[in-house]
């Protein structure tokens, strides 16, 4: 007899109107950025990091840049930052 | 100004050198490990790890091609690791808070406060004899019991507080003078005032018993003054009984006090010629230790200073010592100017002036004069003073006379 085996649902996130879950940037002012749900650092140095999310690639770039915790989850960019760009 | 934080865990930084930085740090994520503090430095990137994970990342670093660089360790296990490196001195961290923590549980200093009628010498003996003396254990003084020891023991201590701060007992008293007690005592037996100075009489107040004296009167020593012995007179005027008082007048006497004091003008004058360092002295409880010659010199004096070793003005330790100096003199012939002896002379005549009875009081006339003789200066003089006496006897009782004159009625 074969089963019928349900394919599980990838967990939506509550943020996303599509279902998808998508990266979230919190900035706290201008020194401060968490970024949840990214796929991997591209680039890093003290004036640019580049970081790699489902779709897109989102450029931050600022002088003294710093990363706080790098985990899977979730990372934390310290430092003055100028610009964010996508890409 | 963030506060220095000690990690449990234990962490280590380094940097990370090679072609693929980035890289590096991708696996070290995927491999669930946390990275921290990433920043770049010249031709490499720094980052720090926990310890634990620290200790994955080998084949992480051989797959991404980079070498690592260890520059700083810290954290708890650190710490520990060091300490075993140590360990006599942090033995002797230990041995030292331990020793001071012994310290604390004694008594080191008594500080005795408010006290005139008793010496602290002779508080200190009270104390001595309920157990209660330097070196005693804190916990076995138990103070409430210490004071009322000695509210019964001296009876002129009308409050004692005794109180425990740090390795100090401070005991504060408070001393009531009881002397007018002795005459309240007495007021049920009859008593006559009596001289016990010469002198005339300037003027009489009686407020009990019979006055025998009145102004303008010399008496001596031993006169009867006042009588507290009062006679019941009947109509005829004989004594049918005595009804018995305890005297009291303010009697005011003019009395003289003679006064004498020589000054020879020629003395030996010490001369200090120097002072030397001898040695140290330590005490550690009640045991002293001297490091120092014990020949003592003709002609020299030891001076000693005292200091007991202490934390805070509350925390003293059972250390003390001292320095111990020897200072050398001679003696001179030398002579007082005529200034200089009067001075002496005054300052003695202060003294003396200072020390009179406490019943003086007014002087009315003060004829001590300083003479100069050459070889000495004399102050000589009377002194005429108006003062207050009485001397409280028991009064003669006629008890028996009455009994006759009864049993002849």
């Amino acid at each position: 007899m074969r089963t019928q085996t349900s394919r599980k649902k990838p967990p939506e996130d509550e943020f996303s109107p599509f279902g998808k879950a998508h990266t979230i940037a919190t900035f706290q002012g201008r020194s401060e950025l968490y970024i949840e749900n990214f796929k991997k650092l591209q680039y890093f140095s003290c004036t640019e990091i580049c970081v790699q999310t489902g779709s897109y690639r989102m450029r931050i770039q600022g002088k003294q840049l710093k990363i706080c915790f790098f985990t899977p989850d979730e990372m934390k960019i310290t430092g003055q930052m100028e610009a964010v760009s996508f890409y | 100004m963030r506060g220095q934080h000690i990690s449990p865990r234990g962490k280590i930084t380094f940097s990370v050198h090679g072609q693929e930085p980035v890289r590096f740090f991708n696996l070290c994520r995927m491999g669930g490990l946390m990275l921290m503090d990433v920043c770049e430095g010249e031709d490499c990137c720094f980052c720090t790890l926990y310890l634990d994970d620290f200790r994955k990342i080998r084949p992480l670093c051989r797959k991404a091609r980079v070498r690592i660089h260890i520059c700083k360790k810290e954290g708890v296990p650190f710490l520990v690791r060091e300490m075993q490196t140590r360990m006599v001195f942090f033995v002797g961290i230990l041995l030292a808070a331990f020793t001071l923590w012994i310290c604390y549980q004694f008594i080191w200093d008594i500080r005795i406060e408010g006290n005139s009628y008793y010496s602290t010498q002779t508080l200190l003996r009270h104390m001595r004899e309920q157990d209660v003396y330097c070196g005693k254990r804190k916990a076995d003084i138990d103070a409430k019991a210490l004071a009322a020891a000695l509210r019964e023991v001296c009876p002129q201590l009308s409050w004692v507080s005794v109180e425990k701060e740090g390795t100090v007992l401070n005991v504060s008293v408070k001393e009531a003078l009881f002397e007018e007690e002795g005459e309240t005592e007495g007021e049920a037996e009859a008593s006559s005032l009596y001289a016990e100075k010469e002198g005339r009489v300037l003027s009489v107040v009686t407020r009990s018993g019979i006055p025998k004296v009145q102004a303008g009167d010399y008496i001596y020593p031993g006169d009867l003054l006042v009588d507290g012995e009062i006679p019941i007179l009947d109509d005829g005027g004989t004594v049918v009984g005595y009804q018995y008082c305890q005297a009291d007048a303010d009697i005011i006497l003019a009395s003289a006090y003679s006064y004498y004091d020589e000054l020879k003008m020629n003395y030996r004058k010490k001369i200090y010629t120097g002072k030397t360092f001898k040695g140290l002295w330590f005490r550690l409880g009640e045991k002293n230790l001297t490091l120092h010659e014990r020949d003592r010199e003709p002609q020299t004096e030891w001076e000693t200073d005292f200091f007991q070793w202490r934390l805070s003005d509350a925390f003293l330790l059972p250390v003390s010592h001292g320095l111990i100096w020897e200072k050398k003199y001679d003696y001179v012939n030398a002579r007082y100017s005529d200034t200089q002896a009067k001075m002496i002379l005054n300052a003695h005549f202060s003294d003396f002036f200072e020390h009179l009875d406490k019943k003086v009081m007014q002087i009315t006339s003060n004829n001590v004069k300083i003479q100069m003789t050459g070889q000495s200066a004399i102050a000589f003089g009377t002194i005429e003073a108006e003062e207050k006496i009485g001397m409280s006897m028991p009064a003669q009782k006629s008890g028996e006379i009455i009994e006759r004159n009864t049993q002849a009625e």
